[in-house]
């Protein structure tokens, strides 16, 4: 369990190390294309046109960049057991259930994570023989590798948090 | 079997099953019953690298995480105090335009109430406003501002709806004022009721308020005129502020250091971003399984036979919006329930974009609404008050806030006056 855990810990600081190198991307190459433009587009310099396409392929990439730092937001938002719910029973349930609750809960987010893994999995690898060039020749799958490695992400911190609350509930009944 | 398996979800989820798998899992049972392959679901994901529009998420959830930190909070309240201070019940109203202000630019998640409410209540309380007055009025205004950009519940609504994202800004600006307005004449009308004690104007602390605040206030309203004059797209706008941002925090305030601060910033920022669109895709998911089953056209067919006329259609959009604005977060009520009613509404010729406004005004007031909207919970924890007592302390305040919605929702006009005169 330790080993996991110490796992659970190396990929969280992976992830936030990707968020700030994927952010600063975005912050940059963005701010980069409003400037060009708006020089082009205002100022009717030639020159900033010819340098915006000689960057036309950030364009995609900072969209592609959305879809990764929002799977690994998400991810660490699972790992901190703060994802958006509804929650209207936590007053009314008797105290005494909560973690029998949770448990429930864990187990069926494993399972629909575990879902989406392997359909994302699927898709993937069906486009990676068929799909089209994404930028810079790159193929299409690439940016579409973040969606079964973010939900084995998810799927992975569910897991972990499935077997805690297990241990909880075999504990509380120990004492 | 399907029957009870979509109970069961239901049930699930009310217990507290995070809403994205919640979500997920409609859209798998969905399609598992209409015979649709599941990939149909990792396709509708990914569009979420597809849209130019949803680039100015992220952006905006980091400028707004860059500008609570530091004392931007502290500036703004001093700078409205000698502004509005002297003006019968001006606390009040300092408390009401910082609380809308700082909702706007960190985009209505809650925040407001955790970052303005420790500096504003003891504040109120010395100048002997009542305490369930200072209460509601804090409460309340944890939603206000909504309608302002760079609001991300307007540009959520934009995307799902379709409608455009500048032209919504534009028209939350009327209705937005009012609903911010409203509430401050109340605490003008209190203020001189209790004839409470108030400084005089002066114009040394307006200017050295100003000074504080003159690099922070304008944000916003750059924002707004970049958008009205057709300089920037949102988008555009938000990489800009971005930057703008960045130079303030770093290089004129010191407030943030680049190595020390900025990667927490950026996490926290991002993980707020992440529980949001993940919610977006599962959503976008479940759309495509509901359009492909034709749901939303059923309930067009079974409404339509019900309702009468736009007035009828307006007043249970009313209604349904309340509750789900007291049962769920805003982001999450656009997502699930926004695809679901605009077939309805088009065909009664509400504008989506006015219904947009009216959308964001309802879950505004769900915030606040007994018994389990969201602003009572943060106020209640913030404030140390028991949530009975919150109840009743944003009564006068819900009731204000119903009548403005009504205004909004019944006169069109008053949200698409602006944007008809956008050059397009």
């Amino acid at each position: 369990m330790k080993s996991i855990r110490s796992l659970d810990k190396v990929i969280a600081r992976c992830e936030g190390w990707l968020i700030i190198l994927f952010l600063w991307l975005m912050v940059v190459l963005t701010f980069i294309q409003v400037c060009l433009r708006g020089l082009y587009t205002h100022g009717h310099l030639q020159w900033a046109n010819i340098a915006l396409g000689h960057i036309d392929w950030s364009v995609p990439l900072v969209r592609l960049l959305v879809l990764w730092l929002t799977f690994l937001g998400a991810s660490l938002v699972t790992g901190e057991k703060k994802h958006i719910k509804i929650d209207l029973f936590s007053t009314i349930i008797p105290p005494k259930w909560l973690p029998v609750r949770d448990l429930l809960l864990s187990v069926v987010c494993v399972g629909i994570s575990a879902i989406m893994l392997k359909v994302c999995v699927g898709y993937v690898s069906m486009e990676k023989e068929f799909g089209g060039r994404l930028f810079l020749s790159l193929p299409d799958w690439i940016g579409q590798l973040i969606l079964p490695v973010g939900f084995t992400l998810i799927c992975f911190r569910f897991i972990l948090r499935t077997i805690d609350q297990g241990l909880e509930i075999v504990r509380g009944i120990h004492t | 079997m399907i029957l009870a398996m979509a109970i069961a979800l239901i049930i699930l989820i009310i217990l507290g099953l995070p809403l994205f798998i919640g979500i997920l899992a409609a859209a798998m049972l969905g399609f598992y019953v209409s015979q649709v392959q599941l990939t149909a679901i990792p396709i509708e994901i990914f569009r979420l690298a597809n849209a130019p529009a949803l680039l100015a998420i992220p952006l905006f959830t980091f400028a707004g995480y860059l500008l609570s930190e530091g004392n931007t909070s502290a500036r703004l309240v001093r700078f409205s105090r000698s502004l509005f201070g002297w003006i019968p019940g001006g606390l009040g109203v300092v408390a009401l335009v910082s609380c809308a202000f700082f909702t706007a630019i960190t985009g209505a998640t809650g925040i407001t109430i955790i970052a303005l409410g420790g500096l504003l209540f003891p504040a109120l309380i010395s100048e002997r406003y009542e305490e369930n007055f200072s209460l509601g009025l804090l409460t309340t205004s944890g939603s206000l501002g909504l309608h302002f950009p760079p609001s991300l519940p307007i540009i959520l609504y934009g995307f799902v709806s379709g409608a455009n994202i500048e032209k919504l800004f534009m028209a939350g600006l009327l209705p937005g004022i009012l609903m911010v307005g409203v509430p401050c004449l109340f605490s003008v009308y209190m203020g001189k009721k209790w004839r409470l004690e108030r400084p005089s104007f002066s114009a040394r602390q307006f200017l050295s308020g100003l000074k504080g605040a003159a690099w922070e206030f304008p944000i916003p309203l750059l924002i707004i005129a970049g958008i009205y004059s057709g300089i920037a797209t949102a988008t555009e706008a938000a990489a800009l502020t971005v930057a703008y941002i960045l130079f303030l925090k770093t290089i004129i305030f010191h407030e943030i250091s680049l190595l020390k601060d900025l990667p927490r910033i950026m996490k926290e920022s991002m993980k707020m971003v992440g529980g949001i669109m993940i919610i977006l895709g599962a959503a976008l998911g479940f759309t495509s399984y509901l359009i492909d089953a034709f749901i939303p056209m059923k309930i067009l067919k079974l409404m339509e036979g019900i309702i009468g006329s736009k007035i009828v259609l307006l007043l249970m959009l009313n209604l349904f919006l309340i509750l789900v604005g007291c049962m769920m977060d805003i982001f999450s009520a656009i997502l699930v329930v926004v695809p679901l009613i605009v077939p309805l509404t088009s065909r009664f010729g509400i504008d989506p974009v006015h219904l947009g406004i009216i959308f964001l005004a309802n879950l505004c007031i769900g915030y606040n609404t007994p018994p389990v909207g969201l602003n009572l919970f943060i106020g209640s924890s913030r404030f140390e008050r028991p949530i009975v007592q919150l109840y009743k302390a944003t009564l006068p305040f819900l009731l204000l806030l119903l009548l403005t919605l009504a205004l909004i929702t019944y006169w069109p006009a008053l949200s698409l006056f602006l944007p008809a005169l956008m050059k397009s």
